[in-house]
């Protein structure tokens, strides 16, 4: 009889556990990995009018409270670049399950690093989406090609 | 005894320890090859005139010359072919009166004009077909300056009518 009531009560925290794939009390960044986002529309001519932007969504499975946090591998990572050529960079990071819903407007990419996203509450996965803006720069024609950036989006809990 | 273990294990789960997620996003974005104008309509207006290089407003003799220019930015990432025309004729033009005008392109081209070239179509003048320009394009360049040079004069054996005589010209970049 008491072996029983021990094993009900493992098998209890197995299923409490084994709830939404998550290990016990945490996050896991879910949907297709690994992520990139392609800014869809190319950019033909200089200046700010010539601003493109784009997205992904990037589910974030949880059972507890976190706290996004933005960082770069290396200096300089969060600007896309190509060949020693840059472009304004801005980025937006959005989603219901963020405290207030994220950002509101474009947060430039050096600005973007150091921002934190509070996530307070659990639950299903929550949709948060990063938002990308590129900008040719002004008073020259950037090099043609294909510019690229990285950014860590890291849940802590 | 059993109870307190059943306690301790269901504790478990909101007890979450501290530990972190990360998740690398790589962005992308292109830029095509293109060329454009900063200035896209830009003039030569009766301020921008200079008779031997002293400032004039207008004509005040016969077989007189004036010369003008425009330095224009084009904005290039791409090996571009300036080629000139005009939706007249290129030639400063007052009522049936006209002033002898002439051209010359200088600046970041492969091979600039050494000396004006008529307005017209014929060989050698300045809205021939075979007369384009090639800009300097060197990668990471990005910007370059063209001189468009014009020069009136008026006739050598009669006052030409006074009045504001104007023409246009269109340098076309295209890659």
């Amino acid at each position: 009889m008491r072996h029983d009531i021990v094993r009900i009560a493992v098998v209890v925290a197995g299923l409490i556990c084994a709830a939404g794939g998550l290990a016990l009390g945490g996050a896991t960044w879910s949907g297709q990995q690994p992520y990139t986002l392609a800014v869809p529309e190319h950019i033909t001519g200089t200046g700010a009018e010539q601003a493109r932007s784009g997205s992904l969504d990037m589910p974030l499975d949880h059972d507890t409270p976190c706290t996004i946090t933005v960082s770069v591998a290396k200096a300089g990572d969060e600007v896309l670049a190509s060949a020693g050529d840059t472009l304004v960079t801005s980025y937006k990071l959005t989603g219901a399950a963020l405290q207030n819903g994220g950002d509101g407007d474009w947060v430039d990419s050096s600005t973007f690093l150091t921002r934190n996203y509070s996530v307070p509450e659990t639950g299903p996965p929550d949709g948060i989406t990063i938002w990308v803006r590129a900008a040719a720069g002004s008073g020259r024609a950037n090099n043609a090609g294909t510019y690229s950036a990285s950014v860590i989006l890291t849940a802590s809990w | 005894m059993v109870l307190t273990a059943v306690a301790v294990v269901l504790m478990l789960a909101p007890t979450a320890s501290a530990g972190s997620a990360p998740a690398s996003v790589t962005i992308t974005a292109a830029v095509d090859s293109f060329a454009e104008w900063a200035v896209a309509a830009p003039s030569i207006t009766a301020g921008d005139w200079f008779a031997d290089e002293i400032p004039v407003a207008s004509f005040s003799a016969v077989n007189q010359t004036l010369t003008a220019s425009l330095a224009m930015t084009l904005y290039a990432n791409v090996a571009a072919t300036l080629t000139p025309s005009s939706t007249g004729t290129g030639i400063l033009t007052y009522g049936t009166e006209t002033l002898s005008t002439s051209y010359m392109i200088t600046g970041n081209v492969t091979v600039p004009d050494s000396d004006y070239e008529l307005a017209g179509t014929g060989s050698g003048q300045f809205f021939a077909s075979a007369n384009t320009y090639t800009v300097t394009y060197a990668p990471g360049g990005g910007s370059y300056t063209i001189n468009l040079l014009v020069q009136a004069v008026s006739p050598a054996d009669r006052a030409p009518d006074a009045g504001d005589y104007i023409c246009n010209v269109t340098l076309t970049a295209s890659w």
